[in-house]
């Protein structure tokens, strides 16, 4: 490879994923390997036991290692923890002498202060947005240098994770021997899957995962509602599983060959057959009761991120819909229920943002790895900049 | 403000709600816009006053509910998209439905929330069922008001053992006849009702005063409608035929309101004094302190008679800080993003069993619910077979 590679791992409650990537120069970056290994020792986002995840991270690294040249010794880890929960605050410098002529060094200071932000107790910061600037209260101020006024406030939004977590969940990589900088998978799908005119336009990110389901939205590349449910497609399956009186595996097949997120009038008056057990002989489920059961636990989740985005005043300004990513992705009808539920467009997202994921089968399982590799890129953060506060907050979220 | 006023909709929904909304447009006349919702395709198509469109198409094959008021809710939900559409255009929504089956008590809940969600005015009228129709469809009913109440901006309850009293007061029509008489009353009143708000008068309240009246507050109101051609005594037979009448509680209803609308509809040989009458007639019947809206419609199609509609509001919910000190304010407005969610439990009534492979784990809490336990048990979907 001519450039030095961006390793990513995203530690799934269902799989593990391991991604390596380059930066080819013009800004882009190519996805040379990618690995994937079944994830145990985890649930619903949370681990459950530390040597089974460590194992599974050991095989896939294991797996890529084969298959690069260079040895591996620091990644990006995602990071999508059930406890991770966002705040909106403020953060107001007063000017003693009154009218003040904003600089760029007050804006360096507002910013260090938002950064000081007060989290609940037991809670590490993870990623701090700007939203936006005020001026003597004045919100929805852009670029405030060289205005005039008595106090300049910066409006961020925070990501915060319990700190018992994140301190588990660095220890996995660490164990392996390898460094890591963590990051929010949710963001790390936007950056993957998002054009700039969506960014711009209004949109939101939702990440279908196996145990957990992560949501971002954002507005003129403005991060505006980020989180996490600590529910997925295993509860999908585990709803299947208690409905029909099977085990977790059969509920999975059954998911997969049949399931779909609405009820779908041209399957539904089929019937499923289920294993026999030694009770019964055949046994069937209804076809209609299957997208039934499936429909209940995925209209539930979009309508918890909705309400969600709609406390936060997000939900009227995402124009340019709702892109799914994520191995729930696949699951037929999706985007539909989606698009019911939020009123807008709903999309799958597949990793635009990168090369090298062109021949794949489902790339939108694949944004949060992708996505990752971008960050891990530090991409938008030329290196040879000086990076100052006015810089980043007019790059957008997307420039971080 | 004209007879055509498109920014006001009736909506019916259900069987028994499309049937009083076509009674109403019939009664009304051409100018009332109208639409419908319901499950049962069959039904759907004998309404010919207005468009009923069918919902749920792809869970119930257009057909009913049978009676589940879950199937009525998902119903509306799977089709939320085709309701936004439906109702594009409104600022008010008027709500008629029937209590106690399934599609009636489950989608209008949802309806009148994505109204409400469009910024639109909600306006409900719901009936309870007969008291010898059981009092399992008794408690549907119940439940259904519980969430009519939380979504709408103002509800009224019409049990039609009132309905039925008021439109065969000497009980001695045949049933088939009697039934008829009480939608025809019911359509009437909703029909006077609108006339009140579409038509101008010498004394004006139109649709921009109920929105600003139920904006500043809502809740749960009684309706009456009377009429009377008395030559001599007009003004004062209507006004007793309200106050007495069933559907206000015998005049209960009015005494414990704090909100009073009433609507006066004469014709163009309506006397200044007859308007007094009625008010001060109904006024007296209210505690004091009482706050009265007042309306008038003049229209020749009434000469010779008079006929009032009255709306009162038994707990009149005023908005936080708004309330003026005159009103009393029995329970706090709840906040619209609150809403307490009804937390239907398992029938099988199990425990931990009913988390699967979750049942080891920390449960997943949102409020007072259990994520991990299965969403169609916590809904109380019935799983078709």
């Amino acid at each position: 490879m001519a450039y030095h590679p961006i390793v990513a791992v995203e530690i799934g409650t269902s799989r593990t994923v391991v991604m390596v990537g380059v930066s080819i120069g013009r800004g882009e970056i190519r996805i040379e390997e990618t690995s994937t290994e079944v994830t145990n020792g985890m649930c619903k986002g949370g681990i459950v036991s530390l040597p089974d995840v460590q194992k599974s991270l050991q095989n896939a690294i294991g797996k890529l290692q084969g298959k690069i040249a260079i040895k591996i010794s620091s990644i990006v880890l995602g990071v999508s923890d059930p406890s991770i929960t966002s705040m909106v605050n403020d953060s107001v410098k007063h000017f003693p002498e009154g009218d003040h002529l904003v600089i760029g060094d007050d804006l360096e200071e507002v910013n260090n202060m938002a950064s000081a932000v007060a989290l609940p107790a037991g809670y590490d910061l993870m990623h701090s947005f700007p939203l936006c600037y005020s001026l003597n209260g004045r919100q929805g101020i852009v670029n405030p240098i060289n205005m005039h006024g008595a106090s300049l406030g910066l409006k961020t939004l925070s990501l915060a994770i319990a700190h018992d977590r994140v301190d588990n969940i660095m220890r996995v990589p660490i164990s392996c021997g390898l460094e890591a900088e963590g990051a929010f998978t949710g963001l790390a799908a936007a950056h993957a899957v998002l054009t700039e005119d969506q960014k711009q336009r209004g949109v939101a990110v939702i990440d279908l995962g196996g145990g957990t389901t992560k949501y971002v939205s954002c507005e003129g590349g403005i991060i505006t509602t980020a989180g996490v449910l600590g529910i997925g497609g295993d509860h999908v399956t585990n709803d299947l599983a208690i409905a029909f009186k099977c085990t977790t595996p059969e509920a999975e097949a059954m998911k997969l060959k049949k399931g779909s997120a609405t009820i779908d009038p041209a399957v539904a008056s089929e019937r499923y057959s289920l294993p026999k057990d030694i009770v019964s002989g055949g046994r069937f489920a209804s076809v209609r009761a299957i997208h039934t059961v499936i429909n209940a636990r995925m209209d539930e989740i979009f309508r918890l991120i909705r309400a969600e985005m709609n406390d936060s005043g997000a939900l009227g300004r995402i124009g340019a819909g709702v892109v799914l990513t994520g191995g729930g992705a696949q699951m037929p009808n999706v985007c539909a229920l989606a698009s019911d539920i939020f009123g807008c467009p709903a999309t799958i997202g597949a990793p635009v943002n990168v090369r090298g994921l062109e021949g794949v089968a489902n790339p939108a399982s694949l944004a949060s790895a992708a996505g990752l590799v971008i960050q891990g890129a530090g991409y938008g953060l030329d290196e040879s900049e000086t990076s100052n506060a006015v810089s980043k907050f007019l790059k957008g979220i997307f420039g971080q | 403000m004209n007879n055509e006023d498109n920014s006001f909709v009736l909506v019916g929904v259900g069987g028994a709600g499309c049937r009083i909304a076509a009674a109403a447009v019939d009664s009304f006349g051409p100018g009332l816009k109208a639409l419908g919702f319901d499950s049962d395709a069959l039904e759907s198509r004998q309404i010919e006053s207005f468009r009923c469109s069918v919902l749920g198409a792809s869970r119930l094959d257009g057909r009913g509910t049978g009676g589940d008021r879950v199937n009525g809710k998902l119903a509306a939900q799977d089709d939320a998209q085709r309701i936004r559409e439906a109702l594009t255009g409104a600022r008010t929504v008027v709500v008629v439905c029937g209590l106690g089956g399934g599609f009636g008590g489950g989608a209008t809940p949802e309806i009148i929330h994505l109204a409400r969600e469009a910024g639109m005015t909600t306006l409900c009228f719901a009936t309870l069922p007969f008291s010898f129709e059981g009092a399992k469809r008794r408690s549907e009913a119940d439940r259904a008001v519980a969430l009519l109440e939380e979504n709408s901006d103002a509800l009224a309850v019409i049990p039609l053992d009132d309905l039925f009293a008021d439109a065969n007061p000497d009980g001695d029509l045949a049933l088939l006849e009697a039934t008829a008489r009480a939608t025809t009353l019911l359509a009437d009143a909703i029909s006077v009702f609108w006339r009140l708000l579409l038509t101008p008068g010498f004394v004006r309240f139109n649709p921009d005063d109920l929105n600003a009246l139920l904006r500043s507050g809502g809740g749960r109101f009684r309706f009456a409608v009377s009429e009377s051609s008395d030559p001599a005594n007009r003004a004062s037979a209507a006004v007793k035929a309200i106050v007495g009448s069933k559907l206000m509680r015998g005049g209960a209803s009015l005494s414990d309101s704090n909100t009073i609308v009433l609507g006066v509809l004469g014709g163009e040989d309506l006397r200044l004094n007859e308007l007094s009458i009625a008010s001060s007639g109904i006024t007296s019947a209210c505690r004091q302190g009482c706050a009265l809206h007042l309306g008038t419609v003049l229209d020749r199609r009434f000469d010779g008679s008079i006929r009032l509609v009255a709306l009162a509001f038994e707990n009149w919910r005023a908005s936080a800080g708004d309330a003026p000190e005159e009103l009393v304010v029995p329970e706090q407005q709840t906040p619209r993003k609150s809403r307490s969610r009804s937390n239907p439990r398992s029938k099988l009534g199990f425990g931990t069993l009913g988390l699967g492979r979750f049942r080891q784990t920390a449960p997943t809490m949102h409020g007072n619910d259990n994520l991990d336990e299965p969403t169609y048990l916590r809904r109380g979907i019935t799983l078709p077979r």
